[in-house]
């Protein structure tokens, strides 16, 4: 018996021809022909060509619809960062091809490591010492301290914590049996969160709390501490509001950003305008004017997709996210060892949490916090982190596939 | 080009970008939803295999054959057995093969020529990876899963 892999090398040529007609039509954005403009999107459709068929041929059960669904998440993040910023798309495509050598990094560490042992007692200093270093020696940026500055390298280490943060994750909810041999695991979530809120990087403080209750409560099974722990964060979030003057703001904005159009709410404002602008089939690529919303590099390129390519694709967007997250799940499903299960349980939701929480931001639906889109926004810091993310979810889709394979061969089947 | 030509030309475009966008998406669906499909078939057809006989001597037209082994099985030369052969030296019903708490049982029937690695068997008999059955002149090489497809929990 047979198990078929379809190729999907349909998907791929659909991307390839929307990333060569979208360059196409920018390289006429400024007059005459400029070959510079189309030779960049010929370059970026090679490299997706070369590792998409690369990494299908080495690692023959990767799942090919999550990788091509984050390649297509990056071709679309480059076009729009192109046509507001040929030197930001010209950056993006550097962090693109970066994020691809950690994500195959992240692959075959994955495939070989069982759990980690000791290691993770490290992972969770590393973790702690990174945050504490960068909550100490941070630069301000946009009202969260969350940069580090080494020399002329800027990034930031709370998108690199994320994937200790869940490898610990995986590791002590297989590992330990009774809840009370947990406690390290609790302290170092505490301790992450609350270094986070401290500075004042409310969307990553989100993320992990949201990630830690959701995987815990997967892994355990436990409603008690998962309720108690839904109270806490509740409650930390109560006393932020009257605490911290930044998150009383974002609330405010919130609820009604047009009373404070001139000041903090005009980012939303302008977000709003943007997608309202562009209307269910979108201005066309190069016709709005993406370039008047604050931070529309970052946090705000859902709101500039939104306007030139219109609704439609804003929702398509979306549901590329779901169908990763649904791939996800089933990976996960699939996995025969409880910390795989549980490590790409945690990546998965992580990657689905931080996706609603900036889009959800950007069209007001939740309290706007700054957190980037993964694989779309402008950034090497969030690019690397969510490639080795993809990474583990391939690395134990290609564990699994083996097994499978080993399973079939034994009845004289195989995978083809 | 100049402006407004680029204009006409990006607003006629954007037709194209939503179509491909949507083709992409649909695509991706339609074939998440066969790859599942297919794997759920496959796996679950596998799983009520508990291994397989495969012919390994007798008639030279039957070597190399595989049966899948399930949790009930007869072996014989009539029609409605689930391994046949039709072979002369082979009765209707030859024999029973059927798994009993995790082993594989096989159970001649009466009269019928059976062996188990050259000896001739009467009663039941456990199996193991690796034995030789032989039903009439047929002689099959025996193998039995070690493990069943599913997860550890």
């Amino acid at each position: 018996m047979i198990l078929k892999r379809y190729g999907a090398g349909l998907i791929l040529t659909f991307m390839i021809l929307f990333l060569l007609t979208a360059m196409l039509l920018l390289s006429f954005q400024d007059g005459p022909f400029d070959g510079g403009v189309f030779l960049w999107g010929v370059i970026l459709a090679a490299v997706i060509v070369l590792q998409y068929n690369i990494l299908s041929a080495v690692f023959k059960h990767i799942d090919r619809i999550t990788l091509l669904i984050a390649d297509f998440l990056c071709i679309i993040g480059f076009v729009m960062l192109y046509r507001m910023n040929p030197e930001a798309g010209e950056r993006q495509f550097m962090w693109i091809v970066v994020g691809n050598i950690a994500m195959v990094a992240a692959l075959i560490i994955i495939k070989r490591v069982r759990d980690f042992g000791r290691a993770n007692w490290w992972f969770m200093l590393l973790g702690i010492l990174l945050l504490g270093i960068t909550l100490v020696l941070s630069t301000s940026q946009l009202g969260a301290n969350n940069w580090l500055k080494i020399g002329p390298f800027k990034f930031q280490p709370s998108e690199f914590v994320k994937v200790l943060f869940l490898i610990v994750t995986a590791y002590f909810l297989s590992t330990r049996q009774r809840k009370r041999d947990m406690w390290p695991y609790f302290l170092f979530t505490i301790a992450c969160v609350g270094i986070l809120v401290l500075s004042t990087d409310l969307g990553a403080a989100l993320l992990f709390a949201g990630t830690f209750l959701i995987v815990f409560y997967v892994g355990t099974g436990n409603l008690g501490i998962t309720l108690l722990s839904i109270g806490a964060f509740a409650g930390g979030a109560y006393a932020s509001y009257y605490l911290f003057d930044h998150v009383k703001t974002r609330v405010e904005i919130w609820q009604d950003p047009w009373a404070a159009y001139e000041g903090k709410g005009y980012q939303i404002v302008q977000g709003l305008l943007a997608i309202a602008s562009g209307g269910v089939l979108g201005t066309g690529l190069g016709n709005g004017m993406p370039t008047s919303i604050p931070v529309h590099e970052t946090d705000y390129i859902f709101a500039a997709i939104a306007e030139e390519f219109g609704l439609i694709v804003a929702v398509a967007l979306i549901a590329f996210y779901l169908v990763f997250i649904v791939r996800g799940i089933l990976i996960a499903m699939d996995a025969r060892a409880k910390f795989d299960k549980l490590l790409v349980f945690g990546s998965t939701c992580m990657l689905a949490l931080q996706s609603f929480i900036i889009i959800g931001g950007v069209i007001k639906l939740i309290p706007l916090t700054g957190i980037t889109m993964p694989f779309v926004s402008l950034g090497g810091s969030s690019m690397i982190s969510s490639m080795m993310l993809l990474g583990i979810i391939e690395g134990v889709a290609q564990k699994n596939g083996e097994l499978d394979e080993a399973e079939l061969a034994e009845m004289g089947g195989g995978i083809e | 080009m100049d402006g407004a030509i680029y204009e006409v030309a990006a607003y006629a475009m954007r037709y194209w970008f939503i179509l491909v966008i949507v083709g992409i998406l649909v695509a991706s669906i339609y074939i998440s939803y066969k790859q599942y499909n297919e794997k759920k078939y496959v796996k679950g057809a596998m799983s009520k295999f508990f291994g397989y006989l495969e012919i390994v001597g007798g008639p030279e037209e039957f070597i190399g054959d595989r049966f899948g082994v399930r949790e009930q099985n007869t072996i014989g030369s009539s029609q409605h057995a689930d391994i046949i052969l039709p072979d002369k030296t082979v009765l209707a019903t030859h024999a029973l093969l059927y798994v009993e708490e995790g082993d594989m049982i096989l159970s001649p029937t009466s009269r019928s020529d059976t062996r188990i690695n050259s000896r001739r068997a009467i009663n039941q008999h456990k199996l193991k990876t690796g034995d030789i059955i032989s039903i009439g002149d047929v002689d099959f090489y025996v193998y039995i899963k070690r493990t069943r497809i599913g997860n550890d929990s």
